[in-house]
């Protein structure tokens, strides 16, 4: 099982990934924070499940992945009484451009993950399929269609 | 494209980096709600070698300080300082780090002194991290290191050292005394050579620092780590029966949930392999005959660190079952849901008074625990997320759906096995609205009757 400074390391190599998946999927610092934390908390209790140190990456990414959908479905059921989401011009805006950061945020959830792993955070495929658990051919269409839209979203 | 969007992000603020370093902190501190220790063990007597046997030349004519590490118990060091002559070191300094050939540095923050080899297929996998320290003032102040396995004094490149390796092949310690600046560096260090240490040393240097510039100093843990408490998540525990129909929300949309027809299987070649989640794929769990795979399970007392060492009393293989029940969706709603599947299987300990334990435990006081013990998680479900998440189906509206579930449990677990569902603010009925994910809703797998 995972010592408390190798969690500690690999944690470390993980925070920027944590901090932008985090932000890709809920648009908010406060809010990523807490789901970063909870990931953490509940990746350390659960360390002696990893039987493998190298998965650590994305086995981390995929609790993390499951706060956020916490997190969502929780704003989800409050959004009818009046707690509006954040949007790109918010203060908590991560990206570095406006224009990208605009293309990736409109991309369908799903679509926005797996790009982000894909490109930003170099998951493979199969990696991939593992973390969001869908198919690799989904991963693959999905990628396709990211694709496509960002490149319309981009093109001058 | 790649390049773009990798250049997208604005870097990590350093608000959020503390945040999850404050994170890991508070896992670390915090005992484990569910206790998995380390599987093996091994001891070996801690070796001391006196500071008396190294020449004082080495470290220097005008001696202020010496690091004198003793044995704690079987498995504990302690590593102070003894004053020699009146302390005269900067306030403040500055430490510098030359990034060793073949490694990177985590990160251009300069007090995030964590390096990697860039051959690792992972990051942080191996190399060095480091964490400075002063003994401000109080020579008295210890640091205390739990599960030992040896230590050795060492002179490297010059300055006294204390090179700790610990029980079950934790990264390896090097404890590095900088007495002209009285800063005690601990270097954590992984599947290096002794010259790749040696050159890392060599390559720390201090400056003097400024107020505002300058290097934090921790102080040494100088207490023997002391007893945790048991620790209790703030969690309530609702049993239902395996009938009762759930109501959830979804923006608004309601459905209902409800689980029947239990029923448990030992092989699973009948099973299409497309249904399995791609973590537990059916071959993975299951050999060629579509026989579950047993599980290993170990049962170790918890050491201390000082009297003691994590002793692992038992190892066994342990039978598998795969719990299938139908889970049947009903959308009371004009749209269409995009529903989220979030049962698993947990074993617990239910007591006279109806409260319920983690099953792992087995002496509580006594910390005895099996680590590795039943899986749980959906490992099956049909239909499932095609093209979606594995475990998030469409609901459409007014649409009533069935979907067969399965996860693994151990066989002789089964009496203790419980339908498990997180609170996560979506169940309004039939209990009460809590604070979120600390409400656990039980559903009892057999039947008592």
């Amino acid at each position: 099982m995972l010592d408390n400074h190798s969690f500690e390391m690999l944690v470390s190599a993980q925070t920027d990934a944590l901090y932008r998946v985090s932000m890709a999927m809920l648009k908010n610092e406060h809010d990523a924070q807490d789901a970063v934390h909870e990931a953490i908390l509940r990746a350390f209790e659960k360390r002696s499940q990893l039987r493998q140190e190298r998965y650590f990456g994305a086995w981390l990414m995929r609790i993390l992945i499951n706060e956020c959908k916490k997190t969502l479905r929780r704003r989800r059921r409050y959004a009818d009484i009046g707690d509006a989401l954040p949007d790109i011009a918010s203060r908590d805006n991560p990206y570095l451009s406006v224009e990208i950061g605009e293309a990736i945020d409109r991309l369908p959830e799903k679509l926005r993950l797996t790009v982000l792993l894909f490109y930003v955070e170099d998951y493979s495929v199969k990696d991939i399929s593992s973390i969001l658990h869908i198919p690799d051919g989904t991963v693959k269409s999905r990628l396709n269609k990211a694709r496509t839209l960002l490149r319309e979203a981009l093109t001058p | 494209m790649k390049e773009q969007l990798k250049t997208a992000f604005k870097p990590t603020p350093d608000r959020f980096r503390y945040a999850v370093e404050e994170a890991v902190r508070e896992a670390q501190a915090a005992p484990a709600r569910k206790k998995h220790l380390s599987k093996g063990f091994k001891i070996a007597l801690a070796c001391v070698l006196v500071a008396a046997l190294i020449p004082s030349a080495v470290f220097g004519a005008t001696k202020l300080y010496e690091l004198i590490a003793k044995p704690v118990d079987s498995y504990g060091l302690e590593i102070g300082v003894e004053r020699k002559e009146k302390a005269d070191y900067p306030e403040y300094v500055k430490m510098h780090v030359k990034t060793p050939d073949g490694f990177a540095a985590m990160s251009p923050e300069p007090d995030n002194m964590k390096f990697y080899s860039v051959s690792a297929s992972e990051k942080f996998t191996d190399g060095f991290s480091l964490y400075p320290m002063r003994f401000y003032n109080a020579v008295d102040m210890k640091e205390y290191i739990g599960n030992v396995e040896s230590v050795e004094e060492r002179v490297v490149d010059g300055h006294q050292a204390y090179e700790v390796r610990m029980i079950d092949g934790a990264w390896s310690r090097l404890y590095v005394y900088y007495e002209d600046v009285n800063v005690f560096l601990l270097i954590y260090h992984k599947d290096v050579t002794d010259a790749q240490l040696e050159s890392f040393v060599k390559g720390i240097t201090f400056t003097e620092g400024t107020a505002t510039d300058f290097t934090y100093l921790d102080t040494p843990s100088d207490e023997r780590p002391k007893e945790q408490p048991a620790y209790t998540y703030d969690e309530t525990y609702v049993e239902h029966p395996l009938s009762t129909k759930l109501t959830f929300t979804d923006e608004g949309n309601r459905y209902t949930a409800q689980l029947s027809n239990v029923r448990t299987l030992d092989n699973i070649s009948d099973l299409d392999e497309a249904d399995f989640a791609s973590a537990f794929g059916k071959y993975e769990i299951a050999d060629d005959n579509g026989d579950l795979n047993p599980n290993t399970v170990n049962t170790i007392k918890d050491g201390d660190g000082f009297d003691s060492t994590d002793e692992l009393l038992n190892t066994e293989q342990k039978n598998q079952t795969l719990v299938l029940a139908d889970l049947t969706y009903t959308n009371l709603s004009d749209k269409d849901i995009e529903l989220y599947v979030p049962y698993h299987i947990n074993v617990y300990n239910r007591d006279s008074k109806g409260n319920y334990t983690q099953a792992t435990i087995v002496d509580l006081e006594n910390k005895v625990y099996m680590t590795d013990l039943c899986d749980g998680e959906l490992a099956y479900m049909t239909p499932h997320g095609a093209g979606k998440g594995f475990c998030i189906l469409t609901l459409h509206a007014h649409e009533t759906l069935t979907v067969t579930i399965g996860s693994r449990v151990d066989t002789d677990m089964l009496d203790k096995a419980y339908f498990t569902l997180y609170g996560v603010s979506d169940v309004v009925d039939p209990a009460p609205e809590g604070e979120g994910y600390q409400t656990i809703y039980l559903f009892k797998v057999q039947n008592d009757a």
